[in-house]
């Protein structure tokens, strides 16, 4: 870790310079330890990929509609009868 | 019944209401149309170069270290029915960004809409159409279908055939039916054929199938209204006072409800943490059981004057791409 990033200068990040090959070092050490601790790795075997079952089919669309759908038939039905059965009993003035 | 469905059919047609009402349908049917092929041309220019730009992302990508400081695109494909319903596709974010560094939270970026100002206008689709002018149609061609018509006299006629009032009611309905189905059936195809011509969208079986199945959710809309609206003509005693209980219930079905929905959902509902929040605190459980471990996770360094934390960071790689990462 840089403890104060704003002294470091242009020649501490030149090629070679002993602050550059510091950081080498620290980062290998680094490396080394990420490669030994299994903590630090990460597996993305189980990473879930993009594939053709991004879009629903008709039946999965039509089960998530179909709550939507009963009310609209139901209430399609409570109209039909209430309708039917006020006209059947309509008095003509 | 045939004879009375073929006199209410001749009626309806030759009316000038309907022929104007069935016009007003076709204007917005043409004009969904041509809407509609501009937007899937915008979608048809513009997706081949942001699959690019996602590919370039994954191409850049040999290792783990790699993935560090670097963002990825997923998604949001067109299903090719967008002109029939929006669905939400021009104002809903076209792709999430994703990053893996695990000490920054991803971030969102567009929507469809160039202009997100728009995602407060509705869409002109299939969906508004019926939903908004289809049903008002219902009221228009059905609101004097019983009070009117014994307002006029006629009825008592058409009750004088020796035919069970059930069928002239049924009759009535289907006639009324015919003519805002032929209404939605020319609409649509002539919105299809504008697509296929303007936007080169290809007349699959599988548009088709959907097409029908759209149609069907239609009728069952159209017949909803066209009940209601006999409904509330029988119960009404003059033809005015129908129409004017028709429109106020008009407005409740299409503006008060669905504005309300989501509020009395809400309520009604328990409705689980959104996604940012999920996101947040699972985020948080891992890097605070990583600390409890005496690992610290790796955080990216912005400029200083955007970041208060960046000192006490302990980041664990040095990319070599990018300078916003230190070591």
């Amino acid at each position: 870790m840089v403890d104060d990033p704003m002294a470091v200068t242009a020649a501490m990040l030149a090629q070679g310079s002993p602050f550059q090959r510091e950081r080498l070092t620290w980062a290998e050490a680094r490396w080394q330890q990420d490669q030994d601790d299994p903590r630090r790795q990460l597996d993305l075997t189980d990473l879930p990929d993009v594939g053709p079952g991004w879009q629903r089919t008709t039946g999965e669309s039509l089960e998530r509609m179909l709550p939507g759908l009963l009310i609209m038939i139901l209430t399609l039905g409570v109209a039909m009868l209430l309708t039917v059965r006020r006209f059947l009993t309509y008095r003509l003035s | 019944m045939g004879v009375i469905y073929l006199q209410q059919l001749r009626e309806h047609f030759a009316s000038f209401r309907v022929q104007i009402s069935l016009g007003v349908v076709l204007l917005f049917f043409v004009l969904n149309g041509i809407l509609s092929s501009l937007q899937v041309t915008k979608v048809q220019e513009d997706e081949p170069q942001i699959r690019r730009d996602v590919e370039a992302a994954y191409e850049r990508v040999g290792s783990v270290d790699d993935m560090v400081g670097q963002s990825f695109r997923a998604l949001n494909t067109p299903t090719g029915t967008e002109f029939m319903s929006e669905g939400g596709f021009a104002w809903f974010w076209g792709a999430v960004w994703v990053s893996p560094e695990t000490a920054t939270s991803p971030f969102y970026y567009y929507g469809r809409d160039v202009n997100m100002w728009m995602d407060r206008f509705e869409s002109l689709d299939w969906t508004l159409i019926v939903r908004l002018v289809l049903s008002f149609l219902c009221i228009v061609l059905a609101y004097d279908g019983i009070a009117g018509e014994a307002e006029r006299g006629t009825l008592r006629l058409v009750l004088a055939y020796p035919i069970s009032r059930l069928r002239v009611l049924l009759a009535k309905f289907a006639a009324q039916l015919t003519v805002l189905v032929t209404g939605f059936v020319l609409g649509s195809l002539t919105s299809i054929a504008i697509l296929a011509v303007g936007a080169d969208i290809p007349l699959t079986a599988a548009l088709f199938a959907r097409y029908f199945l759209y149609g069907a959710a239609v009728t069952i809309y159209i017949s909803l209204f066209l009940f209601l609206s006999l409904g509330v003509s029988s119960l009404s005693r003059s033809s005015v006072s129908a129409l004017v209980l028709l429109t106020l219930a008009w407005a409740v079905i299409n503006v008060i409800l669905p504005q309300s929905a989501y509020l009395i959902a809400v309520r009604a509902v328990p409705v689980a943490g959104g996604f940012s929040d999920s996101a947040g605190s699972y985020r948080r459980d891992v890097m605070n059981a990583l600390r409890a471990d005496g690992l610290h996770l790796a955080a990216a360094i912005w400029p200083a004057s955007m970041t208060t934390s960046w000192k006490s960071a302990t980041p664990s790689c040095w990319t070599k791409q990018k300078k916003r990462w230190i070591v």
